[in-house]
């Protein structure tokens, strides 16, 4: 009965032996019995396939040789005997092939009946998913973070720029408005609008205005002000380019204004007017022409008495005298009559500086003026056996001129055309007719002007280089005086000219539609 | 009976050689050398003719010519300008006034004869 009692008990510890085993095959977690000395005792299907070994070859080994840490593995051991189990330690699994796999390890003290320790079991669970999720996201995370900082240091670094690039605007425009505030001329800036949109000190002194009574007002409702009401009619110009005039101020001060296009980008933001203080040099101006116009008429009658007398010398009022006597009369009255002409020159010049030259417009037949110049200088064209042509239309419409200075301006031109040109040369007047225009031409077969020379052909005193010593006579003012006629009447004068060829000389007049 | 003319005229030379021209001619001739003389010869003087410089000492030519032509003695007397300033925008301020204008510098003795006899008729 015994030995049955023991038959029954040992089967049924067979039978619980083989649950146990079949259970813990079952398992799908890997799990070890290992004894108090680290040998490894048992292990079920699931640890045989995690490490690719089999159960035999690792029952009896140190279960340290399945870990590459064996220090962590001993301070399991210690926490186990010490706590009864541990949780969730991380630790790497090396495999039979030298894999390595993260592994969370969890084990729990095993204990006798009375209690002793006995060893313990250990699972172990497969992290490497996790593991490698968590990496990703650490990974992820630190990306982010990177790129987080690095747009904050570029946002701050931005953020100075602005700034610095703000403080520089701000200093550069305060230099500017200082600039500006100080400057001795007087600036106005008018939008594209038309309004005032800044004013300087010196232009509010010279108006007399203060800034916020007109800033931002139009040109129109400035136009109320007095002081505004003389500066208004540079606003009548063409603003397109820069345009200049003289701005005289009710306490008799002068300004010259200018107005100039501010443009930005190929556009037209606004006007800029420049307001400069020519008070006094227009009193210097004055007093020196006041000075050439009197030392002028003081010199002509003294000189018309000498003229007179020499002419009453001559004609033998006085007596006779011999021919030697003649000869010398006669070249101090063609002196006499060359200063009271350049004398003429001069006022001519003070008072086209004046800018009071031109007066007593009327419609004039161009021909008779010609006509009368060609008259004038028979005697030298025939003296020099010049060939001489007059070409003109049937008919010519009049135009609106000054006759004397038209007719001073012809005779200038005839004057150099002669006096340049050699004995049997050849001279070419024309008058033709355009829609607009009266094209007055005259063509000599002179000495010319030299080319270095003919960009100043029309200022005051020129003389061409090749003439002064030929022909001594001259004061160099004729073409000026000529130009100024021909522009003071809204027309064009240019010329033509080879050295030792000749020289044509063109104007033209305006034809005025009204006459 | 001989015209009398008066030349106001302050440059000495010119109007000696105008005085000694138009004696020749046959005219009586008084001269003043400044403004305010011609003035005086006008008022007391029974003229046929004034020759009149523009440019004058104490008083200039167009103030003479005014109160010349203000006066109702020398009102009628008929005046010649004499002029340096041939640019009509002073001369012109004596239109209406004066009968006839010579350039000093174009003068000459055969032309100032003809322009007064002229202004005479």
């Amino acid at each position: 009965m015994e030995e049955d009692k023991f038959k029954i008990a040992r089967e049924d510890v067979e039978d619980l032996e083989i649950y146990i085993k079949e259970f813990s095959d079952f398992l799908p977690l890997a799990v070890c019995s290992v004894n108090p000395v680290g040998v490894i005792i048992n292990v079920n299907k699931a640890t045989e396939d995690l490490t690719n070994y089999i159960s035999l070859e690792l029952v009896g080994e140190s279960v340290s040789t399945i870990f590459s840490d064996k220090k962590k593995i001993e301070e399991i051991e210690k926490e186990i005997t010490e706590k009864g189990s541990v949780h969730g330690k991380e630790l790497i699994l090396i495999t039979k092939d030298k894999k390595e796999i993260p592994m969370s390890v969890s084990a729990s003290m095993r204990k006798d009946r009375e209690g002793n320790y006995i060893g313990y079991f250990i699972g172990l669970t497969n992290i490497t998913e996790l593991k490698k999720f968590q990496e990703d996201l650490e990974k992820k995370v630190k990306e982010r973070t990177k790129e987080l900082e690095d747009s904050k240091k570029s946002l701050i670094k931005m953020l100075e720029d602005v700034k610095e690039a703000q403080e520089n605007a701000e200093e550069e425009k305060n230099k500017t408005l200082a600039i500006i505030t100080n400057f001795t001329d007087g600036l106005l800036v008018f939008d594209r609008e038309g309004k005032l949109s800044l004013i300087n000190y010196q232009a509010e002194l010279f108006l007399g205005v203060k800034s916020q009574d007109v800033i931002d007002k139009s040109i129109s409702e400035l136009k109320d002000i007095p002081a505004f009401n003389s500066i208004m009619k540079i606003f009548k110009k063409d603003t397109k380019n820069v345009s200049k005039q003289e701005l005289p101020l009710e306490n008799g001060q002068i300004l010259e204004g200018s107005t100039i296009p501010i443009i930005r980008k190929g556009q037209n933001i606004g006007n800029l007017v420049v307001l400069h203080n020519i008070t006094r040099e227009k009193a210097i101006e004055t007093m020196k022409s006041d000075f050439v116009s009197l030392t002028a008429h003081q010199l002509r009658t003294p000189l018309s008495a000498i003229k007179w007398t020499l002419k009453l010398l001559l004609k033998g009022d006085f007596g006779k005298i011999t021919k030697d006597q003649k000869e010398f009369i006669e070249r101090m009255s063609r002196s006499t009559e060359r200063m009271i002409l350049l004398i003429g020159d001069l006022l001519n010049i003070t008072k086209i500086e004046e800018g009071r030259y031109i007066f007593d417009m009327a419609p004039t037949d161009m021909e008779t003026i010609v006509l009368s110049a060609i008259s004038l200088y028979k005697v030298p064209i025939e003296k020099k056996k010049i060939e001489f042509t007059f070409k003109k239309p049937k008919k010519l419409p009049k135009v609106k001129m000054d006759v004397e200075k038209i007719k001073l301006a012809v005779q200038n031109l005839f004057d150099n055309a002669i006096k340049y040109t050699h004995s049997k040369g050849s001279l070419q007047v024309e008058l033709s007719c355009g829609t607009n225009e009266l094209e007055f031409k005259i063509k000599d077969s002179g000495m010319g002007i030299p080319k270095s020379q003919q960009e100043r052909v029309f200022s005051k005193f020129f003389r061409g280089a090749n003439v002064t010593k030929i022909v001594t006579e001259g004061t160099g003012l004729g073409l000026f005086i000529t130009k100024n006629i021909i522009e003071a009447h809204g027309g064009k004068i240019w010329f033509e000219s080879e050295e030792n060829k000749g020289t044509t000389f063109y104007f033209t007049l305006p034809l005025s539609k009204n006459i | 009976m001989a015209k009398k003319i008066l030349i106001i005229e302050d440059d000495e030379f010119l109007r000696a050689l105008i005085m000694r021209k138009l004696i020749k001619e046959g005219f009586e001739v008084i001269e003043a050398d400044d403004g305010e003389e011609g003035i005086k010869k006008a008022k007391t003087e029974k003229l046929d003719l004034i020759l009149l410089d523009l440019v004058l000492p104490k008083m200039d030519g167009f103030d003479v010519l005014e109160r010349i032509k203000k006066d109702p003695i020398s009102a009628k007397v008929p005046v010649i300008i004499l002029t340096n300033l041939d640019q009509k925008d002073n001369v012109k301020k004596t239109d209406g006034l004066v009968v006839d204008y010579l350039i000093k510098a174009n003068l000459d003795p055969v032309e100032i004869t003809d322009r007064i006899k002229k202004a005479l008729k």
